[in-house]
């Protein structure tokens, strides 16, 4: 069950599903065509209802957030203008990125042992990790944040047990990148350790004592055998989660100061602070157009190992 | 045959999809029934005639807790059984407001906004006033700053702080909320994403400043102070996070919506105000532009005017009342938080000079709520 | 083995981790004080009491459910549908139709509800049950369709092609081949598709009207404008909800293992 593990089990969003699916369903196709008519067109009718409701409901609202980036007050490109020589923007789409990048390493440092585990243990357990990992995601991101909230606060009972214990005053764990980071990470954990899970589940254990039987120590043989092999679900994991963290809101609104405000914010700022529907769509279609850049270029430089076919050569 | 059959069914699916989308496009919604001009008469702050407005469905949108609930008690909700409409509340979100009358479907019918919004966005956002038809001879004086709006609740932006902290050697001025060497401690400042001139304002009164001689190099003056506070500032996003602030003494002081420092001392917090400098604040009742029913929006505005319902609705959130016949009952607590006992040591918005200046305004609050 | 020692140690700090959010929010909604401080003052049922007595949080709650179940329904007929026409077609966009449909999910749903709130505006559809159903079901409908697929992968052509020999017809072979072997993958995705409606905040927060408010809507406004525990009490009812939906797709996946191995 190996590569289709993690998804039959949890049904989980992946990106590196994208091609992996084309290729199966492309084995489908051509028996169909096989057996059934060469020029089958029934199966697109049943594209079709997903096709509109995508289209009406997703597509639309898009090109509406676009046309009104370009056109509001006036048509022109003034917003795009405006975003780009605006320092408060750029300071902000920088954190953004600095702050979705800290979370994706966190959660690699975090996840990689998680999910290595989750390969040498037995069924049981592994099902226990799983349910623990996947847990969290059906409380409330927004109640789970408010949980923190009172956790870190200074007057909280993290910062009081830290003062009685160790005599040391209040910590900056909230209204600081940590706590941004703390939060964040913990919410994107599992669009970590799943992919990766799935790609350790297909390294075969024996590779292990082979290298050590030539001589390779443990070290040397996880660097330079174990490692390159999970690469594919590091790609996916790290994608995933760095592309997801891009488009957060109330975490770092609740557990960062001013000065951890992300992107989303600073466009909802814009539209319901200021009632400037264009610098706000503007900055919307920027974040969109970010995220696909970054797919395309991660898409190139992973070519030769295949990134969203979530499995090495 | 089969392949008739399949074909039919999977036109059938599809078309069901095509047709629910189509059938969803034309559902919904409100409809609204014939405006007839009514002849109301008169208009008597706080009367409404019985069941002139059946069938009328009104919907009030403001910034929502024991604010908007005190509020829909006191006078939306009476209005409604009177007069026989329906009053709903939703939130406020001026960036909604914003698509509904670009749009021209505005689905709400009175709003709450601060002075400088109605002020900018009298006749664009928001309706001008017939005030033939709402009564404002008890309104207090001076509190028509446009004519898109009447007086909806008078409060202040006041300097709160924590009495088990300050309790013997009080702040007394503006200026002692940027002295962290006489009061050490987390100080709270509104943050929020819709800017607040009179936070500026509060910074340059702490100066010795004259707000009515406040120029565009004042702002970053006023922003520049705040950052100098360094770690000793944080912010507050909403109302409920500066009580909250306040609660649970992550600040030992803060300027904060008088309402909310009551909030904290209601729930038991030891806060009190310093009313020696405070912010006069007045928040508008506006009429979003292309409001369905008018008349049923005034005669809803008027009725809200009465004495007997800012009495109420004073009660119930501790903002002061617009009507000058009002006459709340109070406990020990509210009194202490009410402005209207303050109005002398309070300090006025320069409105004209924020509404010109308010692109450098939301420029130097943008860089201030991002950090940079 | 220390080492795998060590990792275990590791996971056990994980896990508290993440479990401690949701821990702590359990206790805090039995605070007999009205505040969010913790630990908790006192014993008290009080905040149970404010849900259960107040006729707003029922409604938002029978919202919710109501919202989660037909978006549950929509998304998996449509996301069924979308799953086995991929399967069966080939074409040259067809990569890019494939993410056509995926790409909700990575789109930041603040750039989405902007979108759909001056679409929606324009026709009446805030605020009402088709509207809700239609946005929630864009962000479902990925999920749908990504364990539909994958389940489908499992499902041997060969079965279908003896099923069509027999003289089934195409509907007759989906409801009794295709149908029972890609019932865990559509068990799965529905009850993600019930969970991520039930759960979605911010495209609700510019869908929402007043006369019509999800749970996570009123959630928001609770925790924005109030300091009102009652919003703790709410969570744990919510989070066994939602438990409750995991654990019935935990249930579901496990069968479908034995199916497809």
């Amino acid at each position: 069950m190996g590569r289709l593990g993690y998804r039959q089990l949890t049904g989980m969003p992946d990106i590196s599903t994208l091609r992996d699916r084309s290729k199966g369903s492309g084995r489908g196709g051509a028996t169909a065509k096989q057996v059934r008519e060469p020029k089958n067109w029934r199966p697109f009718l049943l594209l079709i209802p997903a096709f509109v409701v995508v289209s009406f409901f997703f597509l639309a609202p898009l090109i509406d957030v676009f046309y009104r980036s370009i056109s509001d007050p006036t048509l022109g490109v003034q917003n795009y203008v405006w975003l780009f020589t605006t320092p408060t923007n750029m300071v902000v789409a920088f954190r953004t990125f600095a702050t979705s990048l800290l979370v994706t390493v966190v959660c690699l440092l975090i996840a990689y042992p998680y999910a290595y585990l989750m390969t040498v243990v037995s069924d049981r357990t592994r099902n226990m990790l799983q349910l623990f990992i996947m847990l969290p995601l059906w409380t409330s991101i927004l109640v789970r944040t408010l949980a923190w909230l009172v956790l870190l606060q200074d007057t909280g009972p993290i910062n009081g047990l830290l003062e009685a214990v160790f005599g040391i005053g209040p910590l900056p764990l909230i209204r600081s990148t940590f706590g941004v980071a703390l939060g964040m990470s913990q919410v994107l954990l599992p669009f970590m350790v799943l992919p990766i899970y799935s790609a350790l589940a297909k390294i075969d254990k024996r590779l292990l004592p082979a290298a050590a039987n030539l001589g390779a120590r443990p070290v040397t043989a996880f660097f330079t055998v174990y490692l390159p092999l999970s690469r594919p679900g590091i790609f996916a994991g790290s994608v995933t989660v760095f592309i997801l963290g891009l488009g957060f809101y109330i975490i770092p609104a609740l557990l960062g100061s001013s000065k951890e405000i992300m992107m989303s914010a600073l466009m909802y700022q814009q539209i319901s602070g200021f009632l400037m529907w264009g610098h706000g769509t503007a900055l919307g279609i920027f974040m969109l157009a970010t995220t696909i850049v970054v797919l395309a270029l991660v898409g190139r430089a992973s070519k030769g190992t295949n990134l969203f076919a979530g499995r090495g050569k | 045959m089969r392949n008739h059959n399949l074909k039919r069914q999977l036109n059938a699916i599809a078309l069901g999809g095509v047709a629910t989308i189509l059938m969803a496009g034309c559902a919904g919604g409100t409809e609204t029934p014939p405006v007839a001009d009514r002849d109301l008469g008169t208009p008597v702050a706080g009367v409404v005639a019985d069941g002139v407005f059946d069938g009328v469905t009104l919907t009030y949108a403001a910034s929502g807790g024991i604010f908007q609930d005190g509020q829909r008690d006191a006078a939306w909700d009476p209005f409604a059984k009177i007069s026989g409409a329906t009053f709903l509340q939703d939130a406020f979100d001026a960036g909604k407001l914003k698509a509904m009358v670009d749009s021209g479907n505005v689905t709400w019918d009175v709003t709450n906004a601060t002075q400088f919004d109605t002020a900018r966005g009298c006749g664009t956002l928001y309706e001008e006033y017939d005030y033939s038809q709402v009564d404002i001879s008890r309104v207090p004086e001076g509190t028509i700053t446009d004519k898109c709006m009447v007086p909806n609740i008078l409060y202040g932006l006041v300097l709160a702080y924590n009495t088990d902290a300050f309790g013997d050697n009080p702040p007394t001025s503006a200026a002692d909320f940027f002295d962290t060497k006489k009061f050490p401690g987390k100080r709270t400042v509104s943050q929020s994403p819709y800017v607040d001139p009179q936070t500026v304002e509060f910074a340059l009164a702490a100066d010795g400043k004259n707000v009515n001689d406040v120029t565009v190099a004042d702002i970053d003056v006023a922003f520049d102070k705040y950052r100098a506070l360094g770690d000793d500032v944080i912010g507050w996003t909403s109302g409920s996070q500066a009580q909250q602030q306040l609660e649970s003494g992550e600040a030992v002081m803060g300027l904060v919506w008088s309402g909310r420092g009551y909030g904290a001392a209601a729930a038991g917090a030891p806060v009190a105000p310093m009313w020696d400098e405070w912010m006069i604040m007045v928040d508008s009742t506006a009429i979003p532009k292309g409001v369905k029913d008018p008349q049923a929006a005034f005669a809803a505005v008027n009725f809200y005017l009465g004495a007997e319902q800012q009495a109420r609705m004073t009660e119930l959130t501790s903002y002061g009342p617009v009507n000058v016949d009002a006459k709340p009952k109070v406990d020990a607590t509210l009194e202490t938080w009410l402005t209207t006992e303050h109005l002398k040591t309070g300090i006025a918005p320069n409105i004209d000079f924020w509404v010109e200046n308010y692109d450098a305004l939301s420029a130097a609050w943008a860089g201030w709520v991002t950090g940079s | 083995m220390t080492f795998k020692r060590a990792l275990g140690a590791l996971a056990v700090l994980i896990v508290l981790w993440l479990l401690l959010p949701t821990l702590v929010i359990i206790p805090m909604s039995f605070n007999s004080a009205a505040s969010f401080n913790f630990p908790p003052q006192g014993f008290s049922l009080q905040w149970y009491e404010n849900f259960f007595t107040d006729p707003s949080w029922l409604r938002s709650l029978g919202s919710s459910l109501q919202v989660a179940l037909i978006t549950m329904v929509v998304a998996t007929a449509l996301g069924i549908m979308a799953a086995i026409g991929l399967s069966k077609v080939k074409f040259r966009g067809k990569a890019l139709l494939e993410s056509y449909f995926l790409t909700p999910l990575i789109v930041p749903g603040i750039v989405i509800a902007i979108g759909l709130y001056s679409l929606f505006l324009r026709f009446n559809l805030l605020g009402t049950l088709p509207g809700f159903v239609l946005a929630h079901t864009v962000v479902a409908l990925p999920l749908v369709i990504i364990n539909v697929t994958a389940s489908l992968q499992g499902v041997d052509p060969k079965l279908e092609q003896a099923s069509a020999t027999l003289g089934a017809g195409r509907l007759r072979t989906f409801f009794s081949i295709t149908l029972p072997l890609i019932m865990p993958g559509v068990t799965a995705g529905a009850l993600f598709a019930f969970v991520t409606s039930f759960d979605e905040i911010i495209l609700s927060l510019f869908v929402q009207s007043p006369q019509l408010q999800t749970l996570p809507v009123k959630i928001y406004n609770s925790v924005t404008q109030t300091s009102d525990p009652t919003v703790a009490a709410v969570a744990v009812i919510a989070m066994f909800t939602s438990v409750l939906v995991m654990l019935t797709a935990q249930f579901a996946t496990r069968k479908r293992k034995r199916v497809s191995v």
